[in-house]
């Protein structure tokens, strides 16, 4: 996963770095959210709103510019289209890997 | 450049990109206030009175386009700028922009919105509309995406086929604010779509027409079945049905409105023309019984110009017959059923009538009935009328010794079963050994005998303890 330079995505937007982080935070207690509900469209084969919860994932990642997420977002928005549970299962592994390292990337420049 | 600031309203149902807005816009400039969806939208913009409108363009409930509809109905916001934003700008090769938007802003990295969003406010500044392709802002900076094609294409399709249906759909959030409503629910309940969209649905309806409603939406919510309820709205008559619709963590109720105001008004022609045919069938057995009286009274009048007694009293015994169809016709005048008539009831009265003709007040008869409520139809009545009528008068005439009505018992019962017996018996006097019912001559035997033949039936003679006639049928 690509590094994230809030200061300079800050600059970019034009807003201030506070700002930003308080965004991600909100991207990452809702996706947190989307995470548990997931597990549970995994669980019982549900791939219309898996499909509608990664499309949505897909969309707010790319909005915060976490490509890591829009890419793997993505990929199961697709797999569900074609209801492929293993390729969603392997994909949804990886996307929460990708969420941890998010988080911890996070917490260690908001404690910096 | 007025110190006033900008009033801007975005509406998006996912938070982050109403916070990112919000924050991109997050100076003295401006003055920013969101709404997660098109009703917290509308409650808030008569108050807040937006100039700038982002909108999402697909949302729960009440659509970015239908929002925009209603905002453009309003005269307050003619002026207003709205500015579509949504992710589905680079996906359809003809870029369907609803109608009343300024400008169609893609979603994507917040860099990019953010500049695409000051571009707006400079179109709103600088007073640019009506959606040139320079206001579709951002199309060359996200990658092709298919979901939301498909999703718009399903719409689409499913709007056409709700705007020309014939039965009302309406879609009502939890709380019952109408979030859809299709033209032809428009039509029944007389309004306009914009000044419906938003409102509770109880709060366009009067007096009772509220209580029933109430009481139909709490009886669903409460999980109970709503279905093919019939109510006047209106006046319309419309039958309801409410079905449940939930979709991830939005839930909806939709209800299905069939106007059958057409064919309650020919049921109601039918049921008058119904009503005035009994009328009319009633008002014939009325004449027939004033006619067969008729007949019973020259009867009484022919005989009494009679001087041979024999002669006379066969004249007579024609009157009981009369009696007995007369009350059949009587009967048929007096009830709701054309077709069934109650035994209990007319075998009381029949043999009430015949007794009554031939008593006096030295010559008294105790009447005994044991027939439950049961109808039969009216030919067997009249049959047993007939029949009845022979019996009775026969035992009024023969049966007993006594003047006195303690001793003298005429008894009436039926038993139904597969094959039905109407008992008639009488004690005293009784019934002759060497008459033979079944070859007698007499008149009133060969009428008993014809009629049980009429109806399939047997006639049984019991003479021990007590003289007892049985038509078993």
């Amino acid at each position: 996963m690509d590094r994230i330079n809030f200061q300079e995505q800050a600059e970019e937007i034009g807003i201030d770095l506070e700002n930003l982080l308080s965004l991600y935070n909100l991207f990452v207690d809702q996706t947190e959210g989307d995470i548990s509900k997931m597990e549970s469209f995994i669980s019982l084969k549900n791939s219309k709103d898996l499909r509608s919860t990664s499309h949505h994932i897909k969309g707010a990642s790319l909005n915060l510019e976490i490509f890591s997420l829009v890419d793997s977002a993505k990929y199961l928005e697709a797999y569900s289209e074609s209801e492929d549970w293993n390729q969603i299962a392997s994909e949804f592994e990886n996307f929460k890997k990708c969420f941890v390292i998010l988080k911890s990337h996070l917490q260690k420049v908001e404690n910096e | 450049m007025s110190n006033t600031p900008l009033k801007v309203l975005i509406v998006d149902n996912h938070p982050l990109f109403l916070e990112s807005i919000s924050r991109i816009l997050s100076s003295t400039e401006y003055e920013v206030k969101t709404a997660i969806g098109g009703l917290e939208a509308i409650d808030l913009i008569e108050e807040f009175h937006p100039q700038i409108f982002i909108i999402d363009l697909i949302m729960p409930y009440i659509s970015g386009e239908k929002l925009c509809k209603y905002i453009r109905s309003l005269d307050t916001f003619k002026d207003s700028f709205i500015a579509i934003l949504s992710g589905i700008a680079k996906e359809t090769e003809k870029i369907s922009i609803p109608p009343g938007a300024d400008a169609f802003i893609a979603k994507g990295p917040m860099k990019h919105m953010a500049g695409n969003i000051f571009d707006v406010i400079d179109l709103y500044r600088n007073k640019k509309r009506d959606v040139p392709f320079e206001n579709l802002l951002g199309l060359n900076e996200i990658a092709p995406r298919h979901i939301t094609k498909e999703l718009l294409f399903s719409l689409r399709h499913l709007e056409v086929l709700l705007d020309n249906m014939r039965e009302g759909v309406i879609e009502l959030s939890l709380d019952n604010r109408i979030v859809y409503i299709n033209p032809s629910a428009v039509k029944i309940l007389d309004s306009s779509e914009m000044d419906l969209i938003s409102k509770n649905l109880l709060s366009i309806f009067h007096n009772e027409d509220r209580q029933k409603f109430k009481t139909m939406l709490s009886d669903f919510d409460s999980g109970l079945k709503v279905k093919d309820v019939i109510l006047s709205v209106n006046k319309h008559f419309v039958q309801i049905d409410i079905l449940k619709v939930v979709e991830g963590t939005v839930e909806a109720k939709i209800i299905l409105l069939n106007d059958v105001t057409r064919f309650k008004e020919k049921e109601a022609r039918l049921q008058k023309a119904l009503a005035e045919k009994e009328m009319l069938i009633r008002e014939v057995h009325h004449r027939v019984k004033n006619n067969l009286n008729v007949i019973s009274g020259l009867i009484s009048i022919q005989s009494s110009m009679i001087d041979d007694v024999e002669v006379q009293g066969m004249l007579l015994e024609i009157q009981p017959r009369l009696q007995s169809i007369s009350l059949v016709h009587d009967k048929l005048y007096n009830t709701e059923d054309l077709s069934n008539i109650y035994l209990n009831s007319y075998m009381e009265e029949l043999a009430m009538l015949l007794i009554g003709m031939m008593t006096n007040s030295e010559f008294a008869v105790n009447l005994d009935i044991d027939i439950r409520e049961i109808t039969l139809d009216t030919d067997t009545i009249v049959s047993l009328g007939l029949i009845s009528t022979e019996l009775i008068t026969n035992a009024l005439k023969y049966g007993f010794y006594s003047d006195n009505p303690e001793e003298n018992t005429l008894r009436i019962s039926f038993d139904e079963g597969e094959r039905n017996r109407l008992r008639i018996s009488n004690n005293g006097r009784p019934f002759p050994v060497d008459l033979d019912i079944n070859s007698s001559r007499k008149l009133g035997f060969q009428v008993i005998n014809l009629l049980v033949g009429q109806i399939n039936g047997e006639l049984e003679l019991k003479r021990d303890p007590v003289t007892e006639f049985s038509i078993i049928f």
